[in-house]
């Protein structure tokens, strides 16, 4: 004989509902809480995000190898296809470099005599490098960074610059242990001084989570052309001076300068970290430092 | 509730399959894919996950399991913490109502459904990181990455349809009646 009144399961499921619905709103709140929390001490939020950055490294360090594979497997495919283009290509180019080689040679010798004479002390290059892997890139549409398997026990620190292969991709923004994040040269948070390598104009390049950052802060009246190479200006000290950026991709009729980085964003899978000492700002503060 | 009792034991542990196959989602929307850095906007698997757990068995999906997968990833995919957690919490809130509504409809009606939810989910993240931020986003590329999301859904939603199955039969069933 059953009795009468609610039935057990019938209880047990509400009493489920009465507790998922209450953690639903206590999570909402808590995402909340931790929005509000995360803008308010930033320093707080990103320690923790390094921590938890740290200890997922380990575990996307390995994933990341099988698609490494398969696009080098792709890669190779398309190199055997046009092995002899390819060969033809390397050829010509291997002639341009040589004499490039032997012209850089004998600009470093007058270069170094220069300095002699006028006495200007000869700088000691930073060739420092480390390279590391990316593991995880940004999840949606708001942020243009990428997570690095590389951290403060590589010697990394903020702000360093990281390169591909072909041209300026970033710069360091978070350190952790193992990890750390690059902010790429294409986000709407990165500010880059650069200067025009033909006409020498500097200006600041300014991403917009577009492929092609703008220039922005140019001269009145600026002298380059499409094509024309952009390079780091090392204005600020942030940055040295030289680093391949890009090229200029198009200028329209309301004076926007948009920037093809010199960058394979498809096939960002190192990055070189470049050991930069900064310049250390000036004792007097002059209101224009760190810009 | 009527909708409660229709609802099988719960088995403990469930919750397990829903965290592993929102961590492969979110590991496919974050591992550096070919065209994936920099430049490009994708599909956000994780969103056709949750959606498709929600709506066949919002068991597997607890709303803890919801926060934890959208810490993750946020934290490892450079967003503010608790944004996309947030977007997720919300998405399972506004499903509770109308899942049994949306599984007694043909696939399309319930693929016209993700729509809705998607665009919902791409609105809240663009109004909470521009709020974060205090920047005006741009719209077309999280128009395009919702479109990606929508266009991801049926192949994503079969796989889990035939894991699901083969992983609890009984239960599936009795969820669907």
């Amino acid at each position: 004989m059953r009795s009468p009144g609610p039935s057990l399961p019938r209880i047990v499921a509400q009493v489920r509902s009465l507790v998922d619905r209450s953690a639903l709103g206590v999570l909402i709140g808590l995402s909340v809480l931790l929005l509000v929390l995360g803008k308010a001490d930033m320093k707080l939020a990103s320690f923790l995000v390094e921590r938890f950055s740290d200890a997922a490294v380990t575990v996307l360090r390995p994933l990341g190898e099988p698609i490494a594979a398969v696009r080098q497997g792709v890669d190779r495919v398309g190199e055997l296809l046009a092995v002899h283009e390819e060969n033809e290509r390397l050829r010509e180019e291997n002639q341009r470099l040589l004499a490039w080689q032997a012209e850089a040679g004998r600009l470093a010798v007058q270069n170094r005599a220069l300095r002699q004479m006028l006495q200007i002390p000869i700088p000691e290059r930073s060739s420092a490098w480390t390279t590391a892997r990316v593991v995880a890139d940004s999840a949606g549409v708001f942020v243009r960074t990428v997570l690095i398997d590389a951290g403060a026990e590589r010697g990394l620190t903020v702000g360093m610059p990281a390169l591909a292969p072909h041209g300026l991709a970033g710069r360091v923004i978070d350190v952790g242990c193992c990890s750390a994040r690059v902010l790429l040269i294409t986000d709407f948070n990165s500010r880059v001084p650069v200067v025009i390598e033909r006409s020498g104009d500097q200006a600041l390049l300014v991403g917009d989570n577009s492929p092609e950052p703008g220039l922005r802060f140019l001269p009145l009246n600026p002298d380059f052309k499409v094509g024309d190479r952009v390079l780091t200006s090392g204005r600020g000290g942030l940055m040295p001076p030289g680093l391949m950026v890009g090229r200029i991709a198009a200028i329209d009729a309301g004076g926007k300068v948009a920037v093809q980085p010199q960058v394979d964003w498809s096939r960002l899978d190192h990055l070189s970290l470049l050991r930069f000492e900064a310049v250390p700002p000036p004792p007097v503060e002059t209101g224009l430092a760190g810009r | 509730m009527s909708v409660l009792v229709a609802q099988p034991p719960r088995k403990p542990g469930r919750w397990l399959v829903g965290l592993v196959t929102g961590l492969a989602a979110v590991l496919l929307d974050l591992l550096p894919l070919p065209g994936a850095a920099g430049a490009t906007v994708g599909p956000s698997v994780t969103l056709c996950v949750v959606y498709f757990w929600v709506v066949h068995d919002p068991d597997l999906l607890p709303p803890m399991v919801l926060f934890a997968l959208g810490l993750v990833l946020d934290a490892l995919g450079g967003m503010p913490p608790g944004l996309s957690a947030l977007a997720l919490l919300l998405v399972r809130l506004a499903l509770l109502g109308s899942r049994r509504l949306l599984l007694a409809q043909p696939f399309v009606v319930v693929w016209a459904g993700f729509a809705l939810v998607v665009l919902g989910f791409s609105a809240v993240r663009w109004v909470l990181a521009g709020l974060w931020w205090w920047h005006l986003f741009a719209l077309k590329p999280s128009l395009l990455e919702a479109l990606f999301t929508f266009a991801a859904y049926p192949p994503v939603g079969w796989l889990l349809a035939r894991f699901h199955h083969g992983l609890a039969p009984r239960t599936a069933r009795a969820t669907r009646g």
